[in-house]
């Protein structure tokens, strides 16, 4: 009978115990951003304008150049007025004078002709106008205060260098190839390239094959005018390729075969070098050749693919504008842009800091070419064979698995752009996307707790940047350095700076590759309702309030709101609103009192806010409650912004439909979150995952990715082109703005702490008890936070 | 007695799942009990004693206060609502009406599906919006004149669950109303002649001789319906998600334990409910054993 009691107790206990296995799948919450794009108001007040004269609009060039000063001065908040001289020196004063009447603080002028323009520089100058010389210099006055320009001998020096890294031993024959002896830049290309080879030649790395002349002064450091003129006489290819190729067929001819085998040539430029190297290619005693060239020209870059041409070198007309425009911009908020080398025009010295020049060849191609954007990828063939073998030598067969929450809507799509990407790069190693649904992610961290107590770790997991990150996984020993990654791709460069520490542990070693940035304290606004009602755009809590009031006047719910994970997001900007910057981040390094009267204050205002919200928040999700502003049940929804993805997704028209502007009392502040990727101890596939993270901050990676999920890269070189017009102004405020944290996603805050918060939340919203909030916040501090 | 042949092949055929049920119940529960006395908060374990601090926190932490609240509420609505209905449906059904055999599927259907479904539905049909975007039962009494029935449902301050509470019985209702069929079909015809040759009414005969003859019945329908009541967890989260004014100690115990990596107080909320369970059920066992030994 006893032992009928057991098996019944047992039995029953089974079923009893089925409870410590609860389980169950939770809504999705954060779910999927899309791409976002639309318009931004520009915040940034408009303080200067620019004016800027150009040659011809014939020449698609200048064109170009138009359409991108326009761009990047208006984004950048300045007044921008550009005028063609079409070829006609008179229609340039015209054009100069014109603007200075309108007003202009900086000209910016390519002239039609140096010396001729020298006299409308001096009108400008006399008006009190800075004059930036761009691309072609001004010559014969000294009414010029700056030199945007290439520099045409590092140009001669990059080929030259190019040719120094590659040879090895000693008497390697070198053919050297100039261009026009009437063109000036001719001379400085060479003068480049002399610096650099002289001293290779002299100690018989090179032998000169081609130039009796060049030979006579091949122990001279420094050649004089004359000199130059004598060697370019011999070896001119007249930048003409007809010309070129003739000259190098007589060159070999006159050669024997032993002054061939591995060859090294000098060429000026793409046109001249292809011709050449088509002549040493179609000679038999040529075994190889290492040819340069320059600008690189489309037909080149193929060339470059197919392992027909060495090198060019790259002068890209977007670093040019770029660097004007800051120079530009230098002046107008008076300051002087930076001076490293100075010109000569005639007059005087004009000081500049020359362009940078890259060079590229068939390892760097398709970043330096097609990825950057220079050119498209589909004017080339054979672009992935060519990056691709160096890539599959450094990495061994294996496979990477990566744990991440994207697994739908802009966020799988931006993964799966993102894996592609990696699966070029890496075609040996298998990627296994273990991607868990559900919840902003709070399914799969659970999944990844249990993972990495049983020892179990992906090779790679999304992870918060910040505490989430800092707080739990650092903190608990899961994750490794990255130190020697950054270092080796070079990502302390390009990452911004405030980034960097909040992946950071105390001693510097940093633990992750953030791959995006979104924004935290963005409000969404219906602007029909706001105009029907006369409110403006409030900038401040009181403002909000009183619109807020007027809103609720005319029967309108003020505030759309959702469950309790968008109130406590709400709350955080809230915060940071009522607290300013340095007193919110203050909240999380333990210097701003959590007991204080200011806190008391934001508490107070965050209960002021809830009192207009609808009264359904608890049955809404993030999605529903950003889509009752734009049906016009609402005014205004706080969310980050990926909401701008969602209206994308629906359809709607930005600045129409729906409008946005930061949290009242946050402009200028910029609320972030970032998500990240680690690196397992113990990750089964190092190699793998090291290959996959590389991926994961590359360019061309965040490139693929961002767009598509809808948020900024958080590199600082992704091209603003692939943006919609939201993300762009975010980039753009992202580089400006002081950055905080965002609580709800994991910056300010390791996960314990945050879910004390969450919960003291959630209590307040159930008994509006301010004081007892504020005292479970003070205790959340003292158990989790930094107030011990 | 078995023969000892016998005794040793049971012990041999028994021993897996005994082994089984010994690794992966109780040696959990133990582990969980250990876990629940220390210190532990974070990613990796910390087996640091901490005695009962852990429980002595819950029993003054104000969300598990709220945690108990919400599972009384719970638990006396959907108990309650379950064995009058189910009982109710019973007896309807036990008239020997036309179709019952329909009946008594469509009664039992709901029990097929599972709590996830159950609560996404009922999300809707509960849809606390007014004015122009109300929609669900709240539309629907609306359109019927029947203003007085529009409410907020599961988002009522302190009564929210009674709201989810309701969406329980209408899922195991049906499986009330089949325990209670089986029950009166059990109760011989002659009890009740005899009943009525004694002049008693129907009202009299259910309660003087039905109801009594039930009681095994109704034991095993509040057992059964009680344990599942305190550790209901999905339903809840497929009709609101985390939000504390509907959260359970199951819920507290998921979210601390995996969002806030307070592993101790999740394991000590699990002992509770483990706890609250067997206080429930253990009593009901040795009944019933007690009455089976008697026959």
């Amino acid at each position: 009978m006893n032992k009928k009691l057991w098996y019944v107790l047992m039995a029953v206990l089974v079923i009893g115990s089925t409870l410590l296995a609860a389980c169950g799948a939770a809504p999705a919450e954060e779910a999927p951003a899309a791409p976002a794009e639309g318009e931004i108001a520009t915040d940034a007040e408009v303080t200067g304008k620019v004016g800027i004269v150009l040659p011809t609009k014939d020449e698609p060039r200048w064109v170009q150049d138009e359409a991108r000063f326009q761009e990047a001065l208006e984004a950048a908040g300045y007044d921008v007025e550009i005028l063609f001289s079409q070829g006609d020196s008179a229609k340039e004063r015209a054009n100069v004078e014109d603007l200075i009447t309108k007003g202009i603080q900086v000209l910016i002028i390519t002239p039609q002709d140096g010396a001729a323009a020298a006299a409308a520089a001096e009108a400008a100058h006399d008006a009190g106008v800075k004059v930036i010389s761009y691309d072609r210099l001004v010559l014969g006055t000294e009414a010029v205060d700056y030199y945007v320009t290439f520099d045409s001998v590092a140009v001669g020096e990059a080929q030259a260098q190019y040719l120094v890294d590659k040879a090895e031993g000693e008497g390697n024959p070198l053919y050297l190839y100039a261009g026009a002896a009437s063109d000036n830049n001719a001379f400085l290309f060479f003068e480049g390239a002399w610096n650099v080879l002289q001293p290779k030649i002299a100690d018989g790395t090179f032998v000169i094959e081609n130039s009796s002349e060049a030979e006579a002064v091949a122990d001279k450091a420094e050649l004089t005018r004359d000199e130059m003129a004598a060697v370019i006489g011999q070896i001119t290819t007249n930048w003409d390729f007809n010309t070129a190729k003739s000259l190098a067929e007589a060159n070999l001819t006159a050669t024997t075969a032993e002054q061939k085998g591995d060859v090294f040539i000098l060429a000026p430029n793409d046109g001249t070098a292809r011709a050449i190297a088509d002549a040493f290619a179609a000679d038999g005693d040529v075994t190889s050749y290492v040819v340069t060239g320059q600008d690189a020209e489309k037909a080149s870059i193929q060339y470059i693919i197919d392992g027909k041409q060495s090198m060019t070198v790259l002068k890209d007309v977007r670093t040019l504008v770029a660097d004007a425009i800051s120079a530009a911009v230098a002046f107008l908020e008076g300051n002087t842009p930076p001076e490293t080398q100075t010109y000569n025009n005639g007059v005087f010295d004009v000081p500049a800091k020359p362009s940078a020049v890259v060079t590229v060849d068939k390892s760097n191609v398709q970043e330096a070419v097609i990825d950057s954007g220079y050119w498209p990828a589909e004017d080339f063939t054979g672009v992935e064979e060519a990056a691709a073998p160096e890539a599959s030598e450094t990495t061994e067969a294996t496979e990477v698995e990566v744990f991440s929450w994207w697994t739908g809507g802009g966020e799988a799509a931006g993964l799966d752009a993102m894996i592609e990407v990696f699966n070029k790069e890496y075609p040996n190693v298998d990627f296994i996307n273990a991607a868990v649904a559900g919840g902003a992610g709070t399914n799969a961290r659970a999944v990844l707790a249990t993972r990495l107590q049983a020892g179990d770790p992906p090779d790679s997991w999304q992870g918060h940047a910040g505490q989430e990150l800092i707080g739990t996984y650092v903190a608990g020993g899961q994750i490794e350095a990255l130190n020697d990654l950054y270092d080796a791709e070079g990502w302390l460069d390009v990452m911004p700076e405030t980034l960097i520490p909040l992946i950071s542990d105390e001693n510097g070693n940093i633990y992750s590759v953030p791959v995006n940035i979104h924004r935290a304290n963005v409000m969404w606004y219906n602007p029909a309702i706001l105009e029907a009602n006369g409110v403006a755009i409030p900038t401040t809590m009181d403002e909000w309030f009183a619109a807020m009031d007027t809103l609720q006047a005319a029967g309108i719910t003020p505030l759309a709101l959702g469950e309790q994970w968008t109130q406590l997001h709400l709350f955080e900007t809230v915060l940071l609103s009522s607290l300013g910057s340095e007193g919110y981040d203050g909240l999380w390094d333990g210097s701003t009192d959590w007991a204080s009267p200011e806190v008391t204050t934001a508490l107070n205002n965050f209960a002021k806010v809830l009192t207009y919200a609808n009264s359904d928040a608890a049955s809404l999700s993030w999605q529903d409650a950003a889509q009752l502003v734009v049906n016009g049940d609402a005014a205004f929804n706080v969310m980050g912004d990926w909401a701008a993805g969602y209206y994308l997704e629906l359809g709607l028209t930005a600045n129409e439909d729906y409008g946005w502007t930061p949290v009242p009392g946050t402009d200028g502040v910029f609320q972030f979150l970032s998500d990240s990727f680690t690196l397992a101890v113990g990750a089964p596939h190092p190699e793998g995952a090291e290959a996959w993270l590389k991926v994961a901050g590359s360019k061309a990676g965040q490139e693929a990715f961002n767009p598509v999920k809808g948020s900024i890269c958080a590199r600082t070189d992704c091209d603003p082109e692939l943006f919609g017009e939201y993300l762009q102004s975010a980039m753009q405020d992202w580089s400006t703005d002081t950055v905080s944290g965002s609580l709800t996603h994991g910056v300010v805050a390791n996960d314990s702490w945050k879910s004390e918060i969450d919960t003291a939340l959630g209590l307040f919203l159930i008994d509006q008890n301010v004081e007892g909030f504020q005292s479970s916040l003070v205790a959340a501090c003292a158990s989790s936070g930094p107030c011990q | 007695m078995l023969k000892n042949k016998d005794r040793y092949l049971s012990v041999i055929l028994i021993s897996p799942s005994i082994i089984a049920v010994l690794i992966f119940i109780y040696g959990f529960i133990g582990w969980s009990a250990r876990v629940s006395l220390s210190n532990w908060k974070g990613l990796n374990p910390d087996y640091s004693w901490a005695g009962l601090k852990n429980y002595i926190a819950l029993f003054s932490d104000p969300r598990f206060h709220i945690d108990v609240r919400n599972t009384l509420i719970f638990t006396g609505v959907f108990v309650v609502g379950s064995m009058v209905l189910g009982f109710l449906t019973a007896v309807m059904l036990d008239q020997g009406l036309k179709g019952e055999g329909i009946f008594r599927s469509i009664f039992l259907f709901p029990m097929a599906i599972s709590y996830i479904v159950t609560g996404v539905i009922w999300r809707w049909l509960m849809n606390p919006a007014a004015g122009t975007r109300m929609s669900g039962l709240n539309l629907l009494f609306s359109s019927l004149h029947l203003d007085f029935l529009v409410n907020k449902w599961y988002t009522t301050p302190t009564w929210g669950m009674a709201a989810i509470a309701m969406t329980a019985i209408w899922q195991m209702s049906g499986y009330t109303m089949a325990l209670y069929l089986a029950g009166l079909r059990a109760i011989p015809h002659e009890l009740r002649e005899a009943a009525q040759i004694d002049g008693a009414s129907e009202i009299q005969i259910y309660r003087h001789i039905i109801l009594p003859l039930l009681t095994p019945v109704s034991l095993s329908a509040l057992i059964i319906l009680g344990h599942t009541s305190l550790k209901v967890f999905d339903l809840i989260i497929a009709v609101s998600g985390k939000q504390l004014p509907l959260d359970v100690p199951a819920i507290y115990m998921w979210q601390t334990t995996f969002d806030g990596l307070f592993y101790g107080r999740g394991a000590a909320i699990s002992i509770l409910l483990l706890i609250s369970v067997a206080v429930l059920i253990i009593p009901y066992i040795r009944y019933t054993l007690k009455e089976e030994a008697k026959q």
